[in-house]
């Protein structure tokens, strides 16, 4: 078959790793998991870091790493793109040496080696940082050349280790969702390895969960999420198997997909109200559907409940929504998309401000 | 100046060295660290009568190597080398295992999966990345092979032109001729402190760009 097929067991350090994986080209797998889940073994299993000790890893028909057969393509040789989590850009080569690295390691001419690297600084949106040296971009960018400089190599497979938990919450908004459409135009299967159920379920297609070593559950962000509350199917929930997620507290009533209404009692143009612990402010109210973009993306907002994006939605009113992260991936939240917000008037607490 | 010759050699023997008692797991690394840093804790005339020991035309090595060879190394120029390397080359071996120990080795499995074999990571990747660390060992390992004296002179004498270092130099100058010494001694000063601005210098400018 096309795509990755993989039977990995692995022992690293004591750890035993058993598990199945299994994407298709174009498609996004998210693993999740807990601190300790064999989740980067698993990623140094397949680009090789990691011999198998038992199992089978093939991609795109061709066998990678078969321990019963004696066949072991070591790293260097397999058409696996990295990005790692810190990104592990080289401190010593300039931003577009990095990229061209793969290139050159593969005896690619300077100049020709250059020119592609260019390239792909160019299409990943960070062209200007070429001559930089890498410490210098800020964390998103840094991101972007790991990812110029792991696509850079014409990989057959990416992955992905925790590549947005080196940023600062307010560029992993932005971030995300470049990423997300840089692994889409990718085309072929790409494994993302986070602990963050929210940007496991924004940026894959399909999810595996895993929990000591093992694959505990999955499938869809929708089909997986639901079982998510439970702590025995969730292991990394809250960061802590014994802690179930809290359960709903945003208004249910705050569906992406309807219109915004204005209560008839609302006396002025001006008006905030309080919903839950939280308050809503806006700064004009419309009788009409309101007809709002959706601004920074959803995002996780600190200090908040794990299980909740908050998407800054401009438009008049602006609104701040609470959703979860299934309701992010199903309605397939991104920055700048046009979406359509409801408040049941009833629900509404509506006074002047000042 | 065989204080820089030494210092190749060094670098030459010493940074493989280092790799391998940093990276390679074998039995004896024990040892193999215990007699590299020995020259370190050794009085250098010591360490001169070990060489002649060892080196000399009827010692344990420098036996075979004249029989075969015809070569005797002692009192020649490069005994001189020799002995100040055996002195100096610790400085550049343990440094760079600690710098080799220290990095990120992470960044060599990233190379891996680029495309960098093992045998191009090492030139690529693991050398700059402790670049630093090199520069630092060799310019210890060159100043202490530049004053090296009680091995150099037990094991290589002190003929003027042959095996005569600066240092053995301003010893018999100290004799005989005071001025010279003093002037012999001030140009070791400046060569001294010269090294250690020019390399002081590209270390600050290297960081700022770094």
């Amino acid at each position: 078959m096309s795509g990755l097929a993989a039977h990995v067991i692995a022992t690293h350090g004591g750890f035993q790793l058993d598990v199945d994986v299994e994407a298709a080209p174009g498609e996004v797998l998210g693993i999740l998991g807990p601190n300790g889940a064999g989740k980067t073994t698993l990623l140094r299993v397949l680009s090789g870091l990691t011999p198998l000790s038992e199992g089978r890893v093939e991609l795109s028909g061709r066998v990678l790493d078969d321990p019963t057969a004696d066949v072991f393509v070591p790293p260097e040789r397999r058409p696996v793109g990295v990005v790692f989590q810190d990104y592990l850009l080289f401190p010593h080569l300039s931003v577009l040496e990095n990229v061209a690295f793969s290139a050159r390691a593969r005896s690619v001419p300077k100049q020709k080696a250059r020119r592609r690297a260019t390239e792909w600084l160019d299409r990943l949106g960070v062209a200007e940082l070429a001559g930089r040296r890498p410490t210098e971009p800020s964390g998103g960018q840094a991101q972007r050349v790991a990812l110029a400089r792991a696509l850079a190599g014409d990989p057959g497979l990416v992955l992905l280790d925790e590549p947005l938990a080196a940023l600062g919450a307010g560029t992993r908004l932005t971030v995300r969702t470049d990423l997300r459409r840089h692994l889409v135009g990718f085309g072929g299967p790409a494994l993302l390895v986070t602990h963050d159920p929210i940007e496991a379920m924004v940026l894959a297609d399909r999810l595996l969960v895993m929990d000591g070593g093992r694959a505990v559950q999955r499938g869809t962000p929708a089909e997986v999420e639901p079982d998510a509350r439970a702590p025995t199917t969730w292991p990394g929930w809250s960061g802590s198997t014994s802690t179930a997620a809290p359960p709903v507290t945003a208004p249910s009533s705050w569906t992406a997909g309807a219109c915004c209404t204005r209560p008839t009692s609302m006396p002025a143009d001006r008006c905030s109200w309080p919903c839950g612990r939280r308050r809503w402010r806006c700064t004009r109210a419309g009788r009409r559907a309101a007809r709002a973009t959706c601004g920074g993306g959803p995002g996780r907002r600190p200090g908040a409940a794990r299980d909740r994006v908050r998407g800054q939605v401009a438009g008049l009113p602006s609104v701040l929504a609470d959703v979860t992260p299934a309701a992010v991936a199903e309605l397939g939240l991104v920055a700048d998309r046009a979406v359509w917000i409801s408040a049941k008037a009833r629900e509404l607490e509506v006074y002047p401000t000042a | 100046m065989t204080a820089t010759a030494a210092t190749a050699f060094s670098f030459v023997v010493g940074v493989p060295l280092a790799w391998l008692l940093a990276r390679a797991p074998f039995r004896g690394r024990g040892l193999v660290r215990a007699r590299v840093t020995l020259p370190v804790v050794l009085p250098p005339v010591v360490g001169g009568v070990a060489l002649l020991l060892a080196f000399g035309r009827r010692g344990l090595v420098g036996k075979y190597l004249y029989e075969w060879t015809g070569l005797s190394l002692p009192f020649t120029t490069a005994g001189v080398i020799v002995a100040e390397t055996f002195v100096a080359m610790p400085f550049l071996v343990v440094t760079v295992e600690g710098a080799l120990r220290g990095m990120d080795r992470r960044l060599e499995d990233a190379a891996a999966t680029l495309g960098a074999s093992r045998l191009l990571v090492l030139p690529r990747v693991t050398l700059p990345a402790i670049a630093p660390s090199l520069v630092a060992g060799a310019v210890l390992t060159w100043a202490r092979a530049l004053g090296e004296f009680g091995a150099t002179i037990t094991f290589a004498g002190n003929f003027p032109g042959r095996t005569q270092t600066m240092p053995l130099a301003v010893y018999v100058a100290l004799e005989t001729d005071l001025d010279g010494a003093i002037a012999l001694s001030l140009v070791l000063l400046v060569v001294s402190v010269a090294v250690l601005v020019l390399l002081r210098d590209r270390w600050l400018g290297g960081g700022a760009a770094a």
